[in-house]
């Protein structure tokens, strides 16, 4: 692809673009913790006025981290990271596979870290004494092809030139997992009485209800608080029944969820419900009364009438009444038909306290604990922690490693009979500490090479173009 | 002996560090620098000591978790860990007239955590959510990633005011005198940029799959995890930034510098303006 030609290309291969897209997603999220999250627009227009509440609603600010543009800046930052990596991987994995050529002491002397010695040493000695220096300082010199004389090389960490490309990758990866799970998964909630079961998820996502392919009885929900009244710990026993077997027994906690088949359940939180209410009828002609135990939720026949009745909610303070109990009631096998009352149990008296033509007292409610659970599937969630690890290794490798090289030479300059030895280096990163060994080495190499009769000074020459 | 004496101890000592560092960088004089690095060291020191026995202190009262876990608590650590990145940093470089603001830093965030109203410094028990060992990573990390930026911050301040009141061939004498040069100070602040960002991101991930063995999701956009990612996006801004030309150097410390104040806002702004999850102060 001819990048100069195309200005689509060009754009997505900018750092420029990748910079702007980082500053506006900031700036947008930045919005996003300011605004209402989840509010309608009838609260928009309440809190920030009717033309610029239908403006954010418009903009889709008041559920911005799930609108189309906010996904958009996402997919632009993907394009935008593709495209560069497109762009610079094959040069960098050329530049990998590139086999080292050799230098000759002018251009090392161009470096910015470089340095040349001359010493009185013939070069057979010069030789053995430059590897022996390098080698206890940098490592082994591996010999290149040389027009004249010697040309070396030492050479590490030529792969952290890589991790860039891995650190990009495994953005990719994540949002790749992160994807896969909202389009694979599902995610709800499934409230639990003490002794109930139950195979129904409520979808967060709407108002929709999931079937598991099993289901969940809770024997037994716990909780604990400290002496300061601080909550301390929650646990429901739950057991899990596939088939009409028990398949697993397992207590859950908050930090401990349960998982089974791919789908898991967090302790999320709990509260109380009614379990059962005692009540006693009255039939208006007769005086006389039927006492009934109707457990939350499950119809009971009324003995002699052929009638049912259920308790369908249940309230602890109605509209400031105290307890109530919605009964509903209709005949056998006509479920569609049934309808439902409120019955004051604190109020005996309340001349609405009537069923059917019963006269209806509530004697006693028992309540029970429920636990809240989040329920959940997320096959995502393994590419999402893959990239998690190659996001971590990546930049710790790019913080900590470096790529390094050292270049040797050593030339017989005949006319005025010594051997100079040239040397020059560069690192990817760290330069402070490459120089301080690059220096280092060649003090190293100075004193070794002037140790002889025929000594005569080295001409040494740093140039520091900054670091 | 108890952990609030040897707290309380600490907090002196930074006091006394700030003031070394910047009267030797004021005056020039290296001793008063050195005394800065040994008054940093020894608050270090008894500041380990400190949080050991605060420690030891919550299993005698029977809550035995590690003292991580609430505001003051936390600020404890931001000190310690500003303090400590900054002293191998600067045994790394082995440069001293650095020193000003992360002592500083450490200072304020004591003073803050021992003398503020609305920091409760006695051992509270934990509460459910807050039991799991992700508690240890991901507090350490992220704490590690805001202490790296926050002496990032220094830096960039410095590279800023090196930039404004000197010319590079006038180097050594004048108030900042004592300081690197430019181009050092800019390739010191992108080494601490990269070693913060290195640990917020840990600090995010761990913090993600701790959300996701308590609530069963490792990603809800809750303020604190937003104002993280602003803060994260902030500086993979200033890494990239580095490429461009015209925006390496000047445009990129104000903008790590920025990154710093993103930074304080998810650790205060977050807990006292915004609600959510992570909200310390209204436990
Ligand atoms: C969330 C998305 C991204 C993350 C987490 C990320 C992360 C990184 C990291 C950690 C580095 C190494 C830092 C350094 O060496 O100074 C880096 C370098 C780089 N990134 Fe990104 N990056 C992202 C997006 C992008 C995009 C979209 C582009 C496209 C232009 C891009 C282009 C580069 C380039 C050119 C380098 C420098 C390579 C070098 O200096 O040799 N990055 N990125």
């Amino acid at each position: 692809m001819s990048k100069e030609k195309n200005p689509v290309l060009r754009l997505l291969t900018s750092v420029k673009l990748t910079l702007v897209l980082f500053l506006l997603l900031a700036a947008a999220s930045v919005l996003g913790t300011l605004l209402p999250q989840g509010a309608d627009i009838a609260e928009l227009k309440a809190r920030f006025g009717p033309a610029l509440g239908s403006l954010l609603d418009l903009l889709r600010l008041n559920d911005l981290f799930h609108c189309t543009w906010f996904s958009c800046l996402l997919l632009l930052l993907c394009a935008n990271l593709v495209a560069c990596t497109l762009d610079r991987l094959p040069k960098t994995l050329r530049l990998l596979n590139k086999p080292q050529t050799a230098f000759d002491s002018q251009k090392l002397l161009k470096f910015a870290l470089s340095g040349a010695i001359a010493t009185a040493l013939p070069f057979e000695q010069t030789l053995p004494a430059v590897e022996k220096a390098v080698g206890e300082t940098f490592g082994p010199l591996s010999p290149l092809q040389a027009e004249s004389g010697y040309c070396g090389f030492h050479e590490t960490g030529r792969w952290s030139r890589l991790m860039v490309h891995v650190a990009h990758l495994s953005v990719l990866v994540i949002l790749a997992g992160a994807l896969a799970g909202s389009f694979l998964g599902f995610k709800g909630n499934m409230n639990l009485g003490e002794g109930d079961a139950s195979d129904t998820v409520m979808l967060s996502s709407g108002e929709s209800a999931l079937k598991l392919p099993f289901s969940v009885r809770c024997n037994k929900f716990t909780v604990s608080f400290y002496n300061t009244g601080a909550p301390r710990e929650f646990k429901s026993d739950l057991e899990l029944i596939e088939g009409g077997k028990k398949v697993r027994s397992q207590s859950i906690l908050v930090n401990h969820p349960l998982s089974y088949q791919g789908i898991t359940f967090y302790q999320a939180n709990y509260g109380t419900i009614l379990k059962q209410a005692s009540i006693e009828l009255t039939a208006p002609s007769s005086d006389k009364k039927i006492d009934l135990v109707l457990p939350f939720q499950k119809p009971v026949t009324i003995p002699g009438a052929g009638n049912l009745l259920f308790i369908a909610d249940y309230q602890d303070n109605f509209m400031g009444f105290g307890r109530a109990i919605e009964l509903g009631y209709g005949k056998l096998g006509q479920q569609k038909d049934f309808s439902a009352r409120w019955i004051l149990v604190d109020r005996p008296d309340f001349h609405g306290n009537v069923v059917d033509h019963y006269k209806v007292r509530v004697s006693k409610t028992e309540k029970t604990n429920y636990t809240g659970m989040e329920v959940k599937k997320d096959p995502g969630v393994w590419l999402v922690w893959f990239g998690f690890i190659l996001l971590t290794l990546a930049i710790g490798l790019t913080f900590y490693a470096s790529h390094k090289k050292l270049w040797v030479c050593i030339e017989i300059n005949e006319k005025k009979k010594k051997t100079i030895v040239t040397l020059a280096g560069r690192a990817s990163r760290n330069p402070q500490f490459f120089e301080e060994k690059f220096q280092e080495l060649r003090t190293m190499l100075e004193l070794r090479l002037k140790d002889q009769p025929l000594q005569e000074k080295g001409v040494a020459n740093t140039k520091n173009k900054g670091l | 002996m108890t952990s609030s004496l040897l707290l309380s101890l600490t907090t002196f000592a930074f006091f006394f560090c700030t003031l070394f560092y910047l009267s030797g960088t004021i005056f020039r004089y290296q001793p008063l620098l050195k005394a800065g690095t040994i008054a940093g060291w020894t608050a270090l020191i008894v500041q380990t000591a400190g949080i050991g026995l605060r420690w030891a202190e919550s299993y005698r009262m029977g809550y035995g978790h590690v003292p991580l876990a609430d505001m003051y608590e936390s600020l404890v650590f931001a000190s310690w860990a500003i303090m400590i990145i900054y002293l191998v940093f600067e045994w790394r470089i082995r440069q001293r007239a650095l020193g000003v603001f992360p002592a500083l830093f450490s200072f304020l965030a004591m003073a803050y955590a021992s003398f503020s109203k609305g920091v409760d410094s006695t051992i509270q028990p934990l509460v459910p959510a807050l039991k799991s060992n992700w508690l240890i990573a991901h507090v350490v990390t992220c704490f590690l990633g805001y202490s790296a930026f926050a002496v990032s911050f220094g830096l960039s301040a410095l590279y800023l005011a090196r930039k404004t009141y000197t010319v590079e061939t006038d180097n050594q004498s004048g108030l900042l005198g004592l300081l690197p040069t430019a181009s050092q100070l800019e390739w010191f602040n992108y080494q601490l940029v990269l070693f913060g960002f290195l640990w917020l991101s840990v600090g995010i991930i761990t913090g993600a799959v701790w959300a996701n063995s308590a609530w069963g999701t490792y990603w809800s956009w809750d303020p604190k995890e937003t104002w993280s990612l602003i803060t994260w996006l902030i500086y993979a801004a200033v890494l990239h930034a580095r490429n461009l030309k015209g925006w390496k150097g000047e445009k990129t410390a104000w903008l790590s510098m920025l990154g710093f104040g993103c930074v304080l806002f998810t650790y205060f702004g977050v807990n006292f303006l915004l609600s959510g999850l992570h909200s310390y102060a209204k436990q």
